[in-house]
């Protein structure tokens, strides 16, 4: 994109211009479009200000942190809290709810806002279609706690709906809220409720942008929907299937701190627990800051490695990545 | 291009949901002169709001020649906010701390005056009972002022009404428990041929601090309240005989649906609704029998509640409670100089002066109360729940009979009720690990009580049997509670010396 806008690369005028020593050129340039580059200043200070000046503050996870000492007087003590916590019992369960829970996410979660702007696509009416889809962005605006508590009054063995039906039927009540092997099963499913419909906002952008000859030319070719979805609309939205697939990977880790902590009872702790809720446990109710910023670390570099490994990968088969 | 676009557009909604960042508002750091003294003061609230600038406050703000900014915060959210405050070190001058690990570690940090000292300087704040201060100690030293509260408070709270027609008797063994919960909730007690009602509901916290269902029913079996020490050994309660056969009892209340099902997540308000709609009949409450019955009488007019001591085969035992609702503490951060701590201490023993306990207590008169005889009377119920009751939790509060006040008129089982709980003075079990000292506990005291209050719930609930139980047990002491009984031994011996 750069050559398009200087000189192709590859002529005199280029190959002279890398030759001179590459800061002349840049201030030359920064000369020239000064007007443009202050008005860059704003956003530059911006993100200095409130995003790389409070990353200090992960240097906590390297020290004692106490509050009335601040980040410059508490004593540093290098790795020993992610000593701790890679040598914590519950380290297992944690990793593992964590990780099945984000697989989960990804294997049923994903692909369904995908699914499901295809199948908008499909509708022609396009006044029906637009009531559809303001109809699923409706429960994006709902909060974690509102849709927990209608799952509640749903699911719940007290005169919960679901489960009158069900004694109606079998005899039988189930406690899904209270059985562990649910758990995973509920988290997803009001996952899938609240999110699929905001999911499918980007894909749609995507779709629209898809060229209208491309699916002439497949039709007088003789090609049916099916064949048009599977060699037309896909690979059109194929990048950008990946870009969020990437972007995805790197909040791996997260499971959605609200969500899983309204959801847990006793009896599910021991597949709810998360790092998200471990990290509350100990940062908020136990006052250990510096270990839970070390665990937030954690799962942070977690994050970046598969953010970088897929985006390594994409590139590899040739695909466009998030840089 | 036009894929660009698209990549461009999640990029863009990504980074804005990233953009969000939450701040703590500012204190006013006030340094006062001859004027008003400013005091901002961090409280707890249960209910509503009380109005800005309210009768009581401007009573109380006029006595002390202060100038108060109180900021309530809703108690559920309480100590978490407080500790993201205390993290940022904005704290307000006078703040309610509880005793539990997290405070009792930022406490030994060192971010709070020291008052013990001090306190003789004071006469009312040195002539509380000493009782209440040796409860918040920390390592013998006192941080606060308690906001006192009594020492036993628990009894069994029951449906007169519905014991008479089923003929029940007070339950006393555990056996007892278990018939009692069985009639009452089998045998139609409400006389509507529907099978509609419980002996007892339990709500998530039945098991958590000093308010579990679990220790008031083994403590007066004969358990210990929380930790038993034998020739210095301790032993935490659910370690010991008349625990576990508690648990048993719950277990098999749960197993013949004798007890809500879903008592693991139900909420307080909503088995608080349960009881006072007439659906269940008995109940262990630190609380007054008498609020019950105001709110049966508006759905039953013909239910009768009574309250009754709690009692076991040994007769009373009680589980003594720390007698505080947290404490006051002055902070460090928005308190430089040792005159600004005077200053505080002396507003809070002017607080304690009769006249202030009567504002505490009854409010302004002939507003909230009146003058009738012996006794004082409420006027209004509701603005004496709105304007008076919050800073009767959250202010230093004798109690009538200690502060000498004129005792007020209530109901004949509002007086039985605290007749009861003042008979109890000899027959309270105290907890022995209550002020020592245990690092492991102050660093995770919670992730281990979490362990045993999981376990208790999956075993109540039989998903786990007592040999799962037993490796729970197993599963505590390894995650530290071994270490934490050693600590306690050992800071015991120390202090027994």
């Amino acid at each position: 994109m750069k050559q398009e806008m200087y000189a192709p690369a590859g002529t005199p005028v280029a190959n002279a211009r890398a030759g001179k020593s590459k800061i002349g050129y840049l201030i030359k340039d920064i000369v020239r479009d000064k007007w443009l580059y202050l008005m860059l200043l704003p956003g530059i200070f911006y993100f200095i200000i409130f995003k790389y000046i409070p990353m200090y503050g992960v240097t906590m996870a390297f020290q004692d942190y106490k509050p009335y000492l601040g980040f410059f007087e508490s004593p540093w003590v290098g790795f020993k809290h992610f000593e701790r916590f890679f040598s914590e019992p519950q380290f297992g369960m944690l990793f593992r709810n964590t990780v099945i829970l984000a697989m989960y996410n990804l294997l049923f979660f994903f692909p369904l806002p995908i699914v499901l702007s295809l199948m908008m696509n499909e509708l022609r009416h396009a006044k029906f279609k637009n009531f559809v889809q303001t109809l699923v962005y409706i429960p994006h605006f709902v909060s974690w706690v509102v849709v927990v508590g209608i799952f509640y009054i749903l699911f719940t063995t007290e005169n919960g709906i679901l489960n009158e039906i069900l004694y109606q039927i079998t005899g039988q009540k189930i406690a899904f809220l209270l059985e562990a092997e649910w758990f995973r099963t509920m988290i997803i499913s009001q996952s899938i409720w609240k999110e699929v419909g905001w999911g499918t906002v980007i894909f749609l952008a995507a779709l629209a942008g898809v060229d209208l000859q491309q699916y002439e030319a497949a039709r007088i070719d003789g090609a049916g929907r099916w064949r048009q979805l599977w060699h037309i609309t896909l690979p059109a939205i194929r990048s950008t299937i990946i870009i969020l697939f990437i972007l995805r990977l790197g909040n791996f880790m997260d499971s959605g701190f609200e969500h899983i902590y309204l959801m847990l009872t006793p009896t599910n702790r021991e597949v709810g627990d998360v790092f998200d809720t471990y990290v509350y446990t100990i940062g908020m109710t136990q006052a250990q800051y510096s270990y839970s910023a070390a665990v937030g670390i954690f799962k942070s570099v977690i994050g970046l490695i598969l953010v970088l490994g897929a985006n390594w990968l994409a590139k590899k088969f040739g695909e466009e990545g998030i840089y | 291009m036009k894929k660009y676009s698209a990549t461009l557009l999640s990029i863009l909604l990504l980074s804005s949901l990233l953009a969000a960042c939450g701040r703590l508002s500012d204190n006013d750091k006030l340094a006062s002169t001859d004027g008003p003294v400013n005091l901002s003061i961090g409280a707890s609230l249960v209910g509503e709001l009380p109005p800005k600038n309210n009768a009581v406050e401007q009573a109380i703000e006029a006595y002390t020649n202060t100038n108060l900014q109180i900021q309530w915060i809703p108690l559920s959210a309480y100590d978490e906010k407080l500790r993201l405050m205390i993290a940022s070190g904005e704290l307000p001058k006078l703040v309610k701390l509880g005793y539990s690990p997290s405070f009792i570690s930022t406490l030994k940090a060192g971010q709070f005056w020291e008052l013990g000292p001090l306190l003789k300087e004071y006469p009312h704040l040195a002539a509380i009972n000493k009782r209440y201060y040796e409860n918040i100690s920390v390592n013998g030293k006192i941080y606060g002022i308690p906001i006192m509260r009594s020492l036993g408070r628990a009894t069994i709270q029951y449906r007169k009404d519905w014991f008479q027609v089923l003929d029940l008797k007070m339950p006393v063994t555990l056996e007892d428990w278990y018939q009692v919960t069985r009639a009452l909730t089998l045998e139609d007690p409400d006389g509507n041929g529907k099978d509609d009602t419980y002996g007892m509901v339990l709500e998530k916290r039945y098991n958590q601090d000093v308010s579990s269902l679990l220790t008031r029913i083994s403590v007066s079996q004969g358990g210990p309240n929380k930790w038993q020490v034998e020739n210095g050994q301790f032993t935490p309660e659910f370690m010991t005989e008349p625990f576990y056969e508690t648990l048993k009892l719950f277990r098999r209340l749960y197993q013949e649906n004798l007890i809500n099902m879903d008592f693991p997540i139900i909420d307080t308000i909503e088995t608080v609704k349960l009881y006072d709609s007439g659906r269940a009949g008995i109940q262990i409450s630190g609380g007054n029998a008498q609020t019950w019955q105001d709110k049966l009488s508006k759905y039953d007019p013909d239910g009768v509640v009574d309250a009754a001591p709690l009692t076991g085969p040994g007769g009373f035992r009680v589980p003594e409670e720390p007698g505080n609702a947290g404490f006051l503490a002055i902070s460090k951060d928005s308190v430089s100089t040792i005159e600004e701590v005077r200053k505080i201490l002396d507003f809070l023993d002017k607080l304690l002066e009769p006249s202030m306990q009567t504002v505490i207590s009854k409010g302004v008169e002939n507003r909230h109360w009146a003058e009738k005889g012996e006794f004082t009377e409420v006027l209004d119920r509701t603005l004496d729940f709105k304007e008076v009751k919050p800073y009767r939790d959250m202010l230093p509060y004798l109690g009538e009979e200690e502060a000498l006040l004129k005792p007020s008129l209530q109901p004949d089982l509002y007086r039985k009720n605290q007749q009861i709980v003042k008979s109890y003075n000899n027959y309270l079990i105290s907890n022995p690990a209550l002020t020592l000292d245990s690092v492991i506990y102050s660093d995770r005291g919670k992730e281990l009580e979490t362990i045993i209050t999981d376990a208790e719930t999956r075993f109540i609930m039989g998903q786990i049997d007592e040999a799962g139980w037993k490796a729970e047990l197993q599963k505590w002491k390894q995650a530290g509670g071994e270490d934490m009984i050693r600590e306690y031994e050992q800071s015991y011996s120390k202090l027994n010396k």
